[in-house]
């Protein structure tokens, strides 16, 4: 999902007399709060002037690094407030020669080529932008949070730096939770001679891969029992849940098994993580009259 | 001695079952609910059970009757019916169930007739006597709970061979089968 950028801060710090470097229209930018599907980018538009002095019609040509929170090898990411864990992002500079994928000068010392210096704003030379991106995959691998980083960027005229710090890009990421790939169960024929089992598997995404629980009932109230209906008859029955391929847990309407964990990928990339499992004993059919026994079954993936 | 062997059969009546909707659930703070739709199809089901041979004993110039108690489970509060074949093979078991008539069979391949009765509780007088071969008796309550009716029986069935049948035949060992097979209504 695409995100205006807002607010971008902006310190300016100038060094030499000679040099003119000057920097107008920033705004503070504000990824905002992810919905959980896509990734979150913007962008900012600004005036970047470089020439010899205040007064010069003479631009001078400048190259650009980058500063901020990084991932050790140089890639930016914004950091989580309560436990500083990484949202990695892509920091994109697009200049009057090209764009640039910035990364961490201080571990990588990229630099972009030379750019075009510009007198003024009015000149096409002095239209930067930033673009700033996180990746849906890197949003849902993040754990909920808040993330922010301040980031510095420099415009160096003949190797003499202009720094301007970009304050705040920041991302808000709720705690999510989907259960999906939710199918029928048909349990078919009862044999008369054992119970009617049936299962299904499913996916519970949750963000950061963080825990989970689930818990069901026969309605769409909590405690709703579970129980098919065949016109006036009720026939009940029996709901497990287990994570992966492990041993069914039986529950009872609306409780809960906790402890399990999710997947950091919607749709859990195809795949399936948990597993349902209905079962109606034998006693109980054979002691029931004879139909088509049909009922819902709410399944609820809560966030833990 | 004259030996009679039980058998039984059981019934099933089917029906097609439907396709139904389900729902995913939606990517959500806190929690995410989906649901699905479960079926099961209980079919029309009957069975009997608990047989056990009858060995009406040795031939002392008396009418010989001998009686088991079985069980008859049949689901719901539907009724069922039984029918009677038998089977007889030169004084051993027959595997083939026939319709010509109820007979016991020496080795010598000499044959007594033999009759059938039926009731479907055990406390109650026979209503059901000298039932005919391959002759559905209608109407019959079974258990609707139990399949094995709590370890315990809810019929019977009385096969019975005349003096007369007995005096005119030669010494020896009769055997028959006969074949019981319930079915739902």
């Amino acid at each position: 999902m695409l995100r205006r950028l807002s607010a971008l801060g902006l310190l300016l710090f100038s060094q030499w007399a000679f040099a003119f470097v000057e920097i107008t229209g920033l705004d503070d930018i504000q990824l905002g709060v992810w919905s959980g599907s896509g990734g979150l980018m913007g962008s900012d538009s600004y005036c970047l002037v470089s020439k010899q002095s205040a007064t010069s019609t003479t631009p001078v040509r400048y190259d650009v690094a980058a500063y901020g929170p990084d991932d050790g090898a140089g890639n930016f990411v914004l950091l989580n407030s309560v436990d500083n864990s990484q949202l990695p992002i892509q920091l994109t500079w697009n200049g009057n020669n090209g764009s640039y994928l910035m990364t961490d000068y201080n571990v990588t010392r990229f630099l972009t080529p030379l750019q075009n210096g510009a007198i003024n704003c009015g000149q096409a030379a002095a239209n930067i932008s930033i673009t700033i991106e996180a990746l849906a995959g890197d949003l849902a691998s993040a754990r909920a949070g808040t993330y922010s980083g301040s980031f510095q960027i420099d415009a160096l005229q003949s190797q003499n730096p202009r720094r301007y710090v970009i304050e705040s890009y920041s991302v808000t990421i709720p705690e999510l939770v989907q259960i999906s790939n939710v199918d029928d169960i048909d349990l078919g024929v009862f044999s008369g001679v054992s119970d009617a089992v049936g299962t299904d598997r499913l996916c519970v995404f949750r963000n950061g891969a963080a825990n989970y629980a689930l818990r069901a009932s026969g309605g769409v109230n909590a405690s709703d029992p579970f129980v098919l209906n065949n016109g006036g008859n009720s026939l009940g029955y029996n709901v497990s849940f287990r994570e992966g391929s492990g041993a069914f847990t039986e529950r009872t309407p609306g409780q809960l098994l906790t402890g399990l964990s999710g997947s950091s990928a919607q749709n859990c990339g195809g795949g399936t993580n948990a597993e349902v499992q209905v079962r109606v004993l034998q006693a109980d059919m054979l002691a029931s009259a004879p139909g088509t026994y049909t009922g819902i079954l709410y399944i609820v993936a809560e966030a833990q | 001695m004259k030996k009679i062997a039980l058998a039984i059969g059981t019934t099933f009546a089917l029906f097609s079952l439907s396709s139904l909707a389900t729902n995913d659930g939606s990517l959500a703070t806190g929690s995410s609910t989906g649901d699905l739709d479960i079926t099961v199809e209980i079919p029309d089901l009957v069975q009997i059970s608990g047989l056990n041979n009858i060995d009406l004993g040795t031939f002392s110039g008396s009418d010989l009757s001998g009686e088991d108690q079985v069980c008859v489970y049949r689901n719901g509060s539907g009724d069922y019916e039984i029918t009677f074949t038998a089977g007889s093979n030169n004084g051993a078991a027959d595997a083939a169930s026939g319709v010509t008539g109820y007979e016991l069979e020496s080795s010598a391949g000499d044959t007594i007739a033999y009759t059938v009765d039926f009731e479907d509780s055990l406390a109650g007088a026979y209503a059901d006597t000298d039932v005919g071969i391959n002759s559905a008796l209608a109407g019959q309550n079974g258990d609707d709970a139990d399949a094995t009716c709590g370890s315990g029986s809810n019929a019977k069935v009385r096969v019975n061979v005349a003096a007369s049948e007995m005096e005119s035949s030669p010494a020896g060992d009769y055997v028959g089968t006969l074949y019981m097979t319930v079915s739902p209504e």
